[in-house]
């Protein structure tokens, strides 16, 4: 009913209107506009060239009240009768508070604002939910996810392609959704959020996933689906001369640590110092400190030469132990020393 | 004074009047009212008016095109609208006659 040249400044009477109403019972205040419209187009149609609306019915705020006054004279519905029991009344106060928040901000009511940002949603539900389909498919065959990688542009539009069709489709189920009984549109909301939730946990799992692929290309691509150095008990760094170095600490290129090992078991040995078996663990910013154990100390102890282990004894001078004491035996009273000093 | 305030309780009487004679759109009956010298009854008054009495049933609406601008909604009287009428005319008759005798004590003779 806008078709009057008059309709634009009707819809802003209209709107004005509308919002000095906003405190009012939704469903009365929808009964009372609903009608409106069509009246001020008419009432519109009816003006004198230059008159305005405002000026043949007042301000939109004093026609608000002269209805308010009017509708509700025998005193049926004065204002939003306080609901009876403590969660009605919750949701009232939650209501009202959603509405000042939206009307402050120009959108109207809550219900106004849900309505325009409804059909936004039904878009981000349906492209989210095609491009999760498609993440599925190539998360459920890993040769094939190889081979989209490999073509990328392809793979792209297949994935836009799918994402339009599931926006599409939620479109059209959003809007047939009106009609339904509430309990199915409830229902269609919680999918929606699931399909939602899910992606973004996809997503996340997918960042994983991809560093996983970019560390060990091939791990994927075999099906072994394991890290390859999980099997690793210690580290021992050795540097450019062959000494083994200690307190030692790795991290990756986030500047996380790097855990491997156990640093509370050391096969038929013992932690080297007392930190690494630190009943609060290891340092959180730097980890472990390499190597954990007493190198030698077991027999398949990594040391590429008998030079190469002793070098660090001969370092080791800080030590309040003296080096000598070191490499009598083996097993004896490791845990006095403090640095390597075995073999 | 403000005759608003009075009109309030009568509005239901004076709209479904306007409208038994003839069936009338939104602005025409504001116009009629108009010319019966109510004033001070707004559009918005008129309007709400409108609305409640066609929840209740006293009133029918049907469309029709107009020459120019939009389709005018016009409003017809129901049964039920032609008895509330009878109803609240007899009840005004009431008041008026006791205000009338209140206001203007007849000379005891």
């Amino acid at each position: 009913m806008t078709d009057s040249p008059r309709g634009p400044e009707a819809a802003t009477y209209l709107a004005e209107v509308r919002r000095h109403l906003a405190d009012l019972p939704p469903a009365a205040r929808e009964d009372l506009l609903a009608d409106l419209e069509a009246h001020l187009n008419e009432v519109a149609a009816d003006l004198e060239p230059g008159a305005t609306l405002a000026g043949r019915l007042g301000s939109p705020q004093d026609y608000a009240a002269e209805l308010r006054e009017t509708v509700f004279v025998e005193g049926d519905a004065p204002r939003a009768a306080p609901p009876r029991n403590p969660l009605a009344a919750a949701r009232a106060a939650a209501v009202r508070t959603a509405d000042r928040i939206t009307g402050s901000a120009g959108m109207g009511t809550f219900a106004e604002f849900r309505e325009k940002v409804r059909p936004g949603w039904w878009v981000l539900r349906g492209a989210t939910a095609g491009v999760l389909l498609c993440y599925l498919v190539l998360r459920a065959d890993p040769a094939f996810a190889r081979a989209s990688v490999g073509h990328f542009a392809a793979t792209f539009w297949a994935v836009a392609a799918v994402a339009l069709l599931g926006t599409w489709a939620s479109l059209r189920l959003g809007t047939a959704s009106t009609r339904w009984r509430p309990g199915y549109r409830y229902a269609l909301a919680a999918g929606g959020t699931l399909v939602v939730l899910w992606a973004v946990w996809s997503a996340v799992d997918a960042v994983g996933l991809r560093a996983y692929l970019v560390q060990y290309p091939d791990a994927y691509a075999s099906g072994v689906d394991e890290n390859p150095y999980g099997g690793i008990s210690d580290v021992y760094p050795y540097d450019e001369d062959g000494e083994l170095l200690t307190d030692v600490y790795l991290l990756d290129e986030w500047g996380m640590p790097i855990y491997l090992g156990d640093p509370s078991y050391c096969a038929g040995g013992d932690p080297l110092n007392d930190s690494r078996s630190d009943p609060y663990g290891p340092d959180p910013d730097l980890g472990y400190q390499y190597p954990l154990c007493v190198p030698g100390s077991s027999n398949e102890s990594a040391a590429p030469s008998e030079s190469a282990s002793e070098a660090p004894t001969d370092e080791a001078g800080g030590s309040p132990t003296t080096p000598e004491e070191g490499p009598s035996d083996p097993s004896d009273e490791p845990t006095t020393t403090q640095d390597p000093t075995t073999e | 004074m403000d005759r608003s305030q009075l009109l309030k309780g009568l509005l239901d009487i004076i709209v479904l009047r306007v409208l038994a004679d003839e069936d009338a759109y939104g602005y025409e009956i504001l116009h009629r009212l108009r010319k019966a010298g109510f004033e001070e009854l707004g559009d918005a008054t008129v309007y709400g008016t409108l609305r409640r009495l066609f929840k209740a049933g006293h009133l029918s609406t049907y469309v029709m095109p107009s020459d120019a601008g939009p389709h005018r909604k016009y409003y017809a009287l129901t049964a039920t609208g032609r008895t509330h009428l009878r109803g609240m005319r007899e009840a005004w008759e009431d008041v008026s006659t006791k205000m009338r005798a209140l206001l203007d004590p007849p000379e005891k003779g």
